[in-house]
């Protein structure tokens, strides 16, 4: 690219790096960060640099972290009788956020793609059987696990994969409920989240 | 160019920025196309489980002169495969096709009979999971031969003269993946008769029914077919397709009752 400069080119070279930015969005980042002062621009290093150095994978639900072990492995008021199975530490957010779970996490940091080259080799996997002995939960046998994958293909694979290797050990093992989202309507609805819905109601 | 309304099945799809996808679908009227569907991603999305991989839809796409990515308008789910990619085995075979049918259909270009082969294997995988490697090896081979890169069995690749009526230990199959008769033989392996006979019987065979022939031969012949194929795919490609490393760790290898795992 010959129409800016060296620096203004190298900046969005580095930002069209980033996911869903292209040779746009690029530019307007790399112009907004010329209209920054020193200071802001400093600050936004230092909080780049400071999540590299900072946060580690916690050792035993692999979540992302700056305390070993997260706040979540390390807390006494949590229940250590649960494990909630997710892809993305931002999956972890999620649940987090209906404030009606209070039980543990595992992170896998991924699922099973094939297609993508990804078996079950690159999945966070290993540090979860070991969790499910009391010796190394706090003296606390771990009564459930819940699969809270993608409820797509390739999170319904992995939850499958997931419960073949758990299931063995004598652990209950739920897989998150899939159907109609609150506050859409059914004329809108697909076949197959309808089928789901039919397939987990409930009686009330 | 313009609105186009058209069966297809979706093969692959990626994210795009916050919260939208890209599909990449096998249409009957356009080929190979990649599509962008905006706010798929949303919990609330018209687009519903409809851009699952492997789903028979009836997409609706605007495409403009000039540009890969179309843009698709709406899918409505014809039969849905959700259920049939639920366990990894599953999984791996469907995006093994997929893979498959990415890699040899050229972009654009309308192929009916690959979207009739893509279709029938779909269902078939979906319904006989356990007979995945007879089918996967049928869609090899016809994918192979869609794209016309499967050599004519019915000829010597040396001389050319027919092979037709083949006695055992007279036909040869090549490091390369292809049949030789006896005079022209280079390195490789004779081919039994049955082996030859399942290999011609694909022309005129359905999957399901092609699976069943492919189970009543011998173990080494099963193996032969599926090698072959497998070769010859490595070959066109010049690597080993990305999914094929699962799908080679869960192919059932001793027959339709899915017993034992490799």
């Amino acid at each position: 690219m010959l129409e800016y400069s060296e620096p203004v080119t190298k900046l969005i070279d580095e930002f069209k790096r980033l996911p869903g930015i292209g040779q746009k969005t690029a530019q307007r980042l790399a112009f907004h960060v010329l209209r920054m002062t020193q200071e802001e621009v400093g600050r936004f290093v230092e909080a780049m640099e400071d999540v590299k150095r900072k946060i580690v994978m916690c050792t035993v639900c692999n979540n992302l972290t700056d305390v070993e072990p997260c706040r979540f492995c390390s807390s006494t008021s949590r229940d250590r009788s649960i494990i909630c199975v997710v892809e993305e530490p931002y999956n972890l957010v999620a649940v987090e956020k209906t404030r009606s779970y209070n039980g543990l996490y595992h992170v896998l940091h991924g699922a099973l793609s094939p297609i993508r080259g990804l078996g079950p080799e690159d999945l966070r996997l290993a540090n979860l059987l070991p969790r499910l002995r009391p010796e190394n939960n706090d003296g606390v046998e771990v009564r459930e696990v819940i699969l809270a994958t993608n409820p797509n293909t390739e999170g319904e694979a992995t939850a499958s994969y997931v419960s073949r290797l758990l299931k063995p050990l004598g652990v209950r093992v739920t897989r998150i409920a899939m159907g109609m989202p609150v506050g859409s309507d059914l004329e809108y609805v697909d076949e197959v989240t309808m089928d789901k819905a039919l397939a987990n109601r409930h009686e009330i | 160019m313009g609105l186009v309304e058209t069966e297809a099945v979706v093969l692959h799809t990626h994210k795009l920025a916050e919260a939208d996808k890209i599909a990449v679908c096998m249409t009957e009227s356009a080929g190979l196309i990649r599509g962008v569907a905006h706010g798929a991603r949303r919990l609330k999305s018209r687009f519903g489980a409809a851009l699952e991989p492997f789903t028979l839809v009836n997409l609706t796409f605007f495409e403009k002169e000039a540009r890969e990515l179309v843009t698709i308008k709406s899918a409505e789910i014809i039969k849905s495969y959700f259920d049939a990619a639920r366990d990894v085995e599953g999984l791996a075979a469907l995006e093994y096709l997929a893979e498959l049918v990415r890699e040899f259909a050229p972009p654009h270009q309308p192929d009916p009979k690959l979207f009739r082969m893509l279709r029938a294997c779909v269902d078939a995988l979906a319904k006989e999971p356990e007979n995945s490697r007879a089918l996967l090896s049928y869609c090899e081979l016809w994918v192979l031969k869609l794209a016309g890169f499967l050599p004519d069995y019915r000829v010597c690749a040396g001389c050319g003269k027919p092979l037709g009526g083949a006695q055992g230990g007279d036909v040869h199959v090549g490091p390369e993946g292809v049949l030789r008769c006896r005079i022209c033989r280079q390195a490789g392996q004779a081919i039994s008769a049955e082996a030859y006979r399942l290999l011609s019987a694909i022309r005129v065979s359905g999957p399901c029914v092609w699976s069943r022939s492919y189970f009543a031969v011998s173990a080494r012949d099963q193996q032969t077919v599926s090698e072959m194929a497998q070769r010859l795919v490595r070959r066109v490609l010049e690597r080993e397709p990305k999914s094929g490393k699962l799908v080679q760790a869960e192919r059932p290898t001793d027959g339709p009752a899915g017993l034992g795992r490799a």
